[in-house]
């Protein structure tokens, strides 16, 4: 008969433990009160008594490899010819599993500990079980790791769903293709409507009175702008990015520097080199009845649509809340209602 | 008593007032102490002060002297002013050592004093230092080592004792025999004659009335003159009395002495009223003027303590000053 | 350059320091004709005469007291203290008196003294003349700490001891003692609180004091082999410590082990790990690992003795294992 030597629950928030050392080798006669093994936990170091007379047949856990609560880590024979029969561990036995199945005891026995331990964990069966359900495994990983971890959006549970060893280490950042670098931040959504008709009124009116000719997605970016500028506490001479897209063939895209400030003379210049700080995506001009921009979307993004009689704009603004603060995005969707609802306020 | 030399009157008349200041500041100390006004822990001199005076007055300015946790006499006596002192003890800064020593830790470098010290004969390694430094160096300087009956108990001592003696350095060993470590009698803390201790290391050694600050002043300025001279070093018990109890509130004393033998040495063997007695008996002074001088040391001390107690705590900046020498 | 002895640099620094200063003086037992049982100090009472270099009875608690009044009063002793053993003896003079003079006198008094003695395992001295006690003195306020890891660093370190003006208590390693080094022969001080970068490397940092440079110096030299580049670090003086190139180090390897000969519980090696983690957390790729003096009474038995020493080999093993991420996360 073997008995499995399992890695103890020593502590009520423990779910690992580490063998620091080995005190009997493979082959070795061990008896019932022996010390196998130092286990070190997040508290303390404690020893593990064999609890059974044998033979040690397999030392299963890895010195300094954290092992999971429940584990086994050792196999105790009774005999040597047993000892030798699982001196390759439980799977040899596979084949008469039955075998293994019928005679192994679960262990557990920290010395006088068992005593302190509360109930539910004093059944070596249903304590590991009960510590998994209770508290998901915290990853591992080293300090460095985990800022820089952070920093470059990697979020650690991919590592885990890799089988990577814990603790992470630089070293396992290093090694996730960029594919599964994730952006974490939380996109939130806010939407409005406001009436077409003054808006409509206005750019016919400069459409016969410039030679610009600006498409209504123009004229909007140019009013999203200052109510962008405004909402950011932006003074003249900070610059605002913004992209404006359409997702027709042929349909504006591009990006301008300033689009509210620059006249509608010079509205189509473009500056590459100005970052983007907010898209404008008009569908005004599409038969699209919705767009959302996907997850990775890190710069607030604007979705500009009538409704089906026309009579309104529907605005749906999508923005990381890491990147604009939710008083800021509502903000930014009142300034654009009033510029909407009176253009003469962005001319002034 | 000793024979009055008339053209020493200015001297006996300043033994007289140190001890009276000593006196003074301690009833002073004791009073602050006990209303509360003073921190810590402190340890009264009174009713030794003869042994202070009566040694410091053999000393110049240049000499070194090291010091108890009893030491404010030692203090005073070696030419301490009152209000750095009352400022020291209430921690303040303009005490002598910035409030950082306390009653325990006086020092007053500009005076010879290297220091009070809280360990029980702590001092002496220091005092014997301070005498090797000198007669290395050829500086003249004399070093009193004051330690009390206690002491007698530490190694270090006899260890340094013993290489004054092999050295010959400038040094007097004085103990302060008052009679108790703490709250036990001498007689039950050291075996045999105090005295021999110090003639087994070879070291010339003295008995003497600590009360009778003219005896100890005699006796002193003879080893001083001796220990300038190469001869040192010396070994002085000087038996006493402290009036108080180990500390300020060691009230119920009676377990270890009892109260008529704290009135015998006040009522009979009080160094300063004896000493007053003599001087008037001596017409060096009368009672009138000695009255004067009393009042004038009374009214010293208590402008030092009002001088102190308005005065500033040192600034939290200095908590961090002078750990180490720049 | 000329290679001398450690023993030979420590008697040339106070050789040169005596003739600068008269007020320097050396006392401590059979310091004088003998020249102490390492022959330090050979030589010196010849040049110096009894007056200046004086045996003492075996009287460490006193000797070391007289040295602390001596400084307090004009002159700069040094004390030869036989074996740093015999600390626990001169522990109230050192902690109770010495490092607290200036402090308690508020400023104005201070303790210009130097305490030579010295530490190490290894040469069969048993549990009473083994010990490296350093980290007991590095806990008090108002004691400097110098631990000299070559007979350079033996040189340059005690001449700035001598002339600094706090107690300041120098452990010289016995075993190093005939160890010879490149010693200029022109003067030269170190200052206390520069840190010694003897090797560069980007993997790790290996902090070692005293003998135990030597030991992170053949690490290092193991390591390279496997292409493993460990800095190392010497901090030269405990206190004050060069904190900043300690820390400026681990931010750059990201691992650190911390090497010295003192007890590991509650010493030199806890208090430095102690100081990345607080200062360098966020750079750390690996716990910080400690090698230290076993936790036991130094044996006698030569075989025993051997293991409670760090070695060369348990380094490259604990640096190796910090490189490949395999220590055991947290305790």
């Amino acid at each position: 008969m073997v008995h499995e030597i399992i890695m103890p629950a020593l502590g009520m928030t423990q779910d690992t433990g580490v063998i620091v050392k080995w005190c009997k080798q493979a082959g070795d006669l061990i008896a019932t009160s022996d010390i196998i093994a130092e286990v070190e936990t997040d508290k303390t170091t404690m020893e593990i008594e064999a609890g059974y007379d044998g033979v040690v047949a397999f030392l299963k856990a890895e010195i300094g490899i954290p092992v999971p609560v429940g584990e086994m880590i050792a196999l105790l024979a009774t005999t040597h010819e047993e000892a030798v029969k699982f001196a390759q561990g439980p799977a040899p036995a596979r084949a008469s599993e039955a075998d293994v199945a019928a005679s192994c005891e679960v262990l557990a026995s920290p010395r006088g500990a068992q005593s302190e331990l509360p109930s539910p964990l004093r059944t070596p069966a249903t304590g590991p079980a009960l510590q998994t359900e209770l508290q998901p495994a915290r990853i591992l990983a080293s300090p460095k790791a985990r800022r820089l971890a952070r920093k470059r959006g990697i979020n650690l549970q991919t590592l885990v769903a890799q089988g990577i060893r814990q603790p992470f280490h630089v070293s396992d950042l290093d090694a996730i293709p960029s594919t599964v670098i994730e952006p974490l931040a939380v996109i939130d959504e806010l939407q409005m409507q406001v009436t077409t008709e003054i808006f409509d009124g206005f750019h016919a009116r400069i459409i016969t009175q410039t030679e610009a000719r600006p498409t209504v997605g123009w004229f909007m970016a140019a009013l999203v702008a200052g109510a962008f500028r405004k909402a950011t506490g932006g003074d003249w001479q900070s610059k605002v990015g913004l992209h404006l897209k359409s997702f027709d063939v042929g349909g504006d895209d591009m990006v301008m520097q300033n689009p509210d400030l620059s006249g509608l003379r010079g509205i189509r210049e473009m500056d590459p080199e100005t970052p983007v700080e907010l898209v404008l995506i008009d569908l005004s001009t599409s038969r699209l009845t919705e767009y959302r921009p996907g997850q990775r979307h890190a710069v607030p993004t604007l979705i500009m649509n009538r409704t089906p009689d026309r009579r309104f704009f529907k605005f749906a603004l999508y923005y990381p809340v890491d990147h604009l603060s939710r008083v800021v995005a509502v903000q930014l969707l009142n300034n654009l209602v009033e510029r909407v609802e009176d253009p003469f306020i962005q001319i002034l | 008593m000793t024979i009055p030399n008339i053209s020493n009157s200015e001297t006996y008349l300043r033994m007289y007032r140190q001890m009276v200041r000593i006196r003074n500041f301690e009833d002073n100390a004791n009073k602050l102490y006990l209303t509360a006004k003073m921190p810590g822990l402190t340890h009264m001199y009174s009713g030794q002060e003869a042994v202070a005076v009566g040694l410091c007055e053999a000393l110049e300015k240049t000499d070194h002297i090291t010091s108890t946790h009893r030491g404010h006499g030692h203090c005073v006596a070696k030419g301490a002013d009152f209000q750095q002192m009352f400022c020291e003890l209430l921690g303040k800064e303009e005490g002598y050592c910035r409030g950082k020593g306390g009653s325990m830790h006086i020092a007053d470098q500009e005076n010879g004093n290297l220091g009070a010290n809280a360990i029980v004969g702590g001092s002496a390694g220091i005092a014997t230092g301070a005498a090797l430094s000198a007669k290395r160096l050829a500086t003249g300087a004399v070093t009193v080592c004051f330690f009390g009956d206690g002491a007698l108990g530490q190694g270090l001592l006899y260890e340094v004792m013993n290489m004054a003696a092999l050295w010959s350095l400038p040094i007097i060993y004085a103990c302060e025999n008052n009679l108790y470590g703490e709250y036990t009698h001498v007689s039950e803390m050291a075996a045999g004659q105090l005295k021999t201790r110090a003639s087994a290391f070879g070291i010339d050694s003295f008995e003497v009335d600590g009360q009778d600050v003219l005896a100890v002043n005699d006796l002193a300025q003879d080893l001083v003159v001796r220990a300038r001279r190469g001869e040192g070093p010396f070994f002085v018990v000087l038996n006493t009395y402290r009036y108080h109890g180990h500390h300020v509130g060691d009230i119920n004393r009676a377990y270890y002495r009892s109260k008529e033998e704290e009135d015998e040495w006040k009522t009979n063997r009080d160094p300063i009223k004896n000493f007053a007695h003599w001087l008037i008996d001596k017409k060096i002074i009368d009672q009138q003027d000695l009255t004067e001088i009393q009042k004038d040391i009374a009214a010293e001390a208590e402008a030092a303590v009002i001088y102190a107690l308005a005065a500033r705590y040192p600034s939290e900046r200095e908590v961090g000053d002078h750990v180490y020498k720049i | 350059m000329r290679e001398i002895t450690l023993s030979q640099a420590v008697n040339e620094a106070i050789a040169e320091e005596m003739r600068r200063d008269p007020t320097i003086f050396l006392l401590g037992e059979d310091v004088a004709e003998a020249g102490t049982p390492f022959k330090i100090l050979s030589g010196l009472v010849e040049e110096f005469g009894t007056e200046r270099i004086i045996d003492t009875p075996i009287s460490e608690p006193g000797f070391t007291g007289i040295a602390v009044g001596a400084a307090m009063t004009g002159s700069r002793p040094i004390v030869d203290l036989m074996f740093g053993d015999f600390l626990t003896l001169v522990m109230d003079q050192m902690v109770n008196q010495a490092a607290k003079i200036h402090y308690m006198s508020g400023g104005k008094l201070n303790v210009p003294m130097v305490l030579r003695t010295n530490m190490g395992a290894t040469r069969r001295s048993a549990a009473q003349h083994s010990q490296s006690l350093h980290a007991w003195v590095c806990h008090v306020p108002g004691l400097k700490v110098a631990m000299p890891s070559s007979a350079y660093e033996a040189k340059g370190l005690l001449k700035t001891a001598i002339r600094d003006n706090n107690p300041v208590i120098i452990f010289e390693d016995k075993l190093m003692y005939q160890d010879k080094a490149e010693v200029p022969e022109e003067e030269y001080l170190i200052p206390f609180g520069e840190a010694k970068i003897h090797r560069p490397g980007r993997d790790i940092t290996l902090i070692a004091t005293s003998s135990m440079v030597q030991v992170a110096q053949q690490a290092a030299e193991s390591l390279a082999q496997e292409g493993i580049e460990a800095e190392v670090i010497d901090p030269r003086t405990l206190v004050p410590l060069d904190e900043g190139t300690l820390i400026a180090s681990v931010k750059k390897t990201s691992r650190a082990i911390v090497v010295d000969e003192g007890h590991r519980n509650y010493g030199i090696t806890a208090e430095l790990a102690s100081r990345i983690t607080e200062k360098a957390f966020y750079y750390l790729d690996a716990p910080v690992q400690r090698l230290a003096a076993m936790d036991v009474p130094i044996p006698f038995s030569p075989p025993l003795e051997d293991l409670t020493v760090p070695t060369p080999d348990r380094l490259v093993v604990a640096a190796r294992a910090a490189l490949k991420g395999e220590l055991p996360h947290g305790a």
